[in-house]
């Protein structure tokens, strides 16, 4: 009876106090974000103003030379890199991955489950493993090579490892399916009556998709390049395995800090201007390609 | 005759699936043409095929002459309002007119003063900024046809354009689309399965049965005069009898009944001596009296009333005329103090009802 009693005293509390039962809900969230990410993000933070250990940790003096020693063109040359393979990683994708979904989307029913299915497969496995496996198809005695020789179109093995196009590459190749999926999703909601409305309205094929098609999976293809994109930024095993030293990303140039060269307020700045970088980017597409309502719905 | 749209043994088949059987069909410019019939006859994929989005399988679509059959949708002077209404969500309701006149190469300082007229023209003077989704459904139907008809197209396609809308709407709706129809005079199609919509608006009305036409005519045609049971049974109600012609003299034919009626029919020469036919009867047209009233109508009989459905501005009665006769009659409720209308159950009365208020029916 006195249990009851409370119960409902407790109850009528959170009815009164909707703040704190939202604050009870989400608990366990704010605890999970609290402590495996913000005081990670908060200590490296204080990290990349502090001077470097002498093998690895830091010494609590301040400085801002981890933040100057930055603006270096050799530096600023793997920033710039690393957004344009992953521009043009997110531009290949959509390309590639826009007609596949669409095609997916209006597959039978049967067979959509089916294909999802497949979009999804190559995760069972891990990146590592498959990103080895493109080395076997690309290094100088490899797959590629050994096939073109074979039917005499080239003399000399082709460099298609260690270079920029295969960090492309590769990227495609893992990231695709966070292009297709939320593209699928968008696609799959459009309206066939409102592509019906555009053709009775006079639209070419080309028009209704560009007018409509578009327009209306803008959510997914916003979602798709964010989602292609940020990873791509931060990626380093693909750019490790197949772009090796001459081709080096940012995320390398962190791992490299952190790792090889114990070097962790180095790593740590690294990482700060990265993500401002990454914010301002992810901000001006919004505004540019969502307007103002994928800039509130992102808020 | 000036016809606009013409279908030639115009046959549809999705797989093993008839959905339209060899329609022929002349549909006359600035008519109001509905296609009616219950869900599952056609008259959606008909108009499918007219506005382009359906191939046929067999036959011929002519607009103005033109064989359009293997025409796009974008290559057909044809617009459609459809049942969802299909607004663009991204666009206003400006940018919604907008788009079929920019895709039509209208010169721009025209497109604004024409989506003006648009809008004047479905009463939404001042909404050009707003979104569809901030609109009800009523105003959405306005844009939906406002879209269509600023285009002038040589035919306007409506499927089920009132469907979801409320009653009361819908009847408002209805009126002001024939008035509508009749200001722009662009030949209107209209699919409907409600038989009240169809004989509300439409000049002339094809009833359609799984894929084929059952009847082509005038409201007042297809009503008074169905060919078949199944459309006397779709547009309103009917009493259905049939029997064996037992007399034909002098043109005038009697029938009995299979409960032992004798039923005077129309006058007519087709029919004779010992023939199977069926015939329907307007519960409307007939009339009730108490035993030995004054109706001179050929068709006397005694029945007893079995049922009673008060209806407020009627009465509808169940009498049964024979054990296996039953009629259904419908009385106003004219005068409370009139006898007329206040019949009650088990009661003996007198129902009657003219000759030529049958209708024979082909099958």
């Amino acid at each position: 009876m006195e249990q009851a009693k409370l119960r409902i005293r407790i109850l009528k509390f959170f009815n009164r106090h909707g703040n704190v039962k939202a604050f009870g809900i989400l608990s366990p969230c704010i605890f999970w974000i609290g402590v495996f990410f913000l005081l990670p993000l908060v200590l490296m933070g204080v990290y990349s103003f502090l001077e470097r250990g002498l093998y690895g940790g830091v010494t609590w003096i301040f400085t801002w030379e981890n933040y100057t020693r930055f603006v270096n063109p050799l530096y600023l040359k793997i920033l710039l890199r690393t957004f344009r393979i992953s521009f043009l990683t997110t531009v290949i994708l959509l390309i590639i991955g826009y007609p596949m979904a669409y095609r997916i989307a209006r597959a039978d029913k049967r067979w959509r489950n089916i294909l999802l299915f497949l979009v999804v497969l190559p995760f069972w496995t891990s990146d590592l493993i498959r990103t080895y496996a493109w080395m076997l198809i690309l290094r100088d005695t490899g797959l590629l090579n050994n096939l073109f020789q074979s039917l005499h179109l080239i003399s000399k093995p082709l460099t298609l490892l260690y270079t920029e196009a295969a960090i492309l590459m590769g990227l495609a190749y893992v990231y695709l399916p966070f292009m297709v999926l939320p593209l699928y999703a968008s696609i799959e909601k459009l309206d066939l009556t409102l592509l019906e409305a555009a053709e009775d309205l006079g639209a070419t094929p080309f028009w209704r998709f560009l007018k409509v098609t578009v327009p209306l999976t803008k959510s997914g293809i916003l979602a798709g390049s964010l989602l292609v994109f940020i990873p791509s930024v931060g990626a380093f095993v693909v750019p490790d395995l197949l772009g090796g030293a001459k081709a080096m990303m940012i995320g390398n140039l962190v791992q490299l800090q952190f790792g090889p060269a114990r070097n962790w307020p180095f790593g740590s700045s690294a990482s700060f201007i990265l993500m401002t970088v990454v914010l301002f980017a992810v901000f001006a597409y919004l505004k540019f390609a969502g307007g103002k309502e994928a800039l509130e719905e992102a808020r | 005759m000036d016809i606009t749209v013409e279908l030639r043994g115009v046959t549809k088949r999705f797989g093993e699936i008839t959905a339209v059987d060899d329609v022929n069909l002349k549909i006359e410019r600035g008519e109001f043409f509905s296609l009616l019939g219950p869900s599952g006859c056609g008259k959606t994929t008909t108009l499918r095929l007219v506005a382009g989005f359906e191939e046929p399988t067999g036959g011929e679509i002519l607009i103005n002459d033109e064989n359009v059959g293997n025409k796009r949708p974008y290559e057909r002077n044809v617009n459609t309002v459809f049942q969802s209404y299909a607004l663009f969500p991204h666009l206003t309701v400006a940018g919604n007119i907008r788009f079929g006149l920019e895709r039509k190469k209208t010169p721009k300082d025209k497109i604004d003063r024409l989506i003006d007229e648009a809008l004047e023209l479905v009463r939404l003077q001042g909404m050009g900024d707003r979104y569809p989704r901030q609109l009800s459904g009523g105003q959405q139907q306005r844009v939906a046809l406002a879209r269509a008809l600023i285009l002038r197209p040589e035919v306007l396609l409506l499927d089920e354009p009132l469907g979801a809308l409320d009653l009361k709407l819908r009847k408002e709706m209805q009126l002001e689309l024939k008035s509508l129809q009749e200001k722009v005079g662009i030949t209107f199609v209209y699919v409907t399965h409600d038989q009240e919509e169809a004989l509300t608006m439409s000049d002339r009305i094809a009833v359609m049965e799984l894929g084929r036409l059952a009847q082509v005519g005038t409201p007042e045609e297809i009503y008074e005069f169905p060919r078949t049971r199944f459309v006397a049974d779709f547009i309103g109600e009917s009493n259905f009898f049939s029997g064996q012609i037992i007399s034909v003299r002098d043109k005038n034919i009697v029938l009995k009944t299979e409960g032992g009626l004798n039923v005077a029919l129309p006058v007519d020469e087709q029919h004779t001596e010992g023939q199977h036919v069926q015939f329907s009867v307007r519960p409307e047209k007939l009339r009730v009296e108490l035993p030995g009233g004054t109706s001179d109508w050929e068709n006397r009989f005694v029945g007893e009333i079995v049922n009673k459905i008060y209806l407020g501005d009627s009465v509808h009665y169940v009498i049964a005329l024979s054990p296996e006769d039953e009629i259904t009659v419908f009385l106003k409720n004219e005068r409370a103090a009139h006898r007329q209308t206040a019949f009650s159950v088990g009661e003996k009365v007198l129902v009657s009802w003219h000759r030529d208020d049958c209708v024979i029916l082909k099958d």
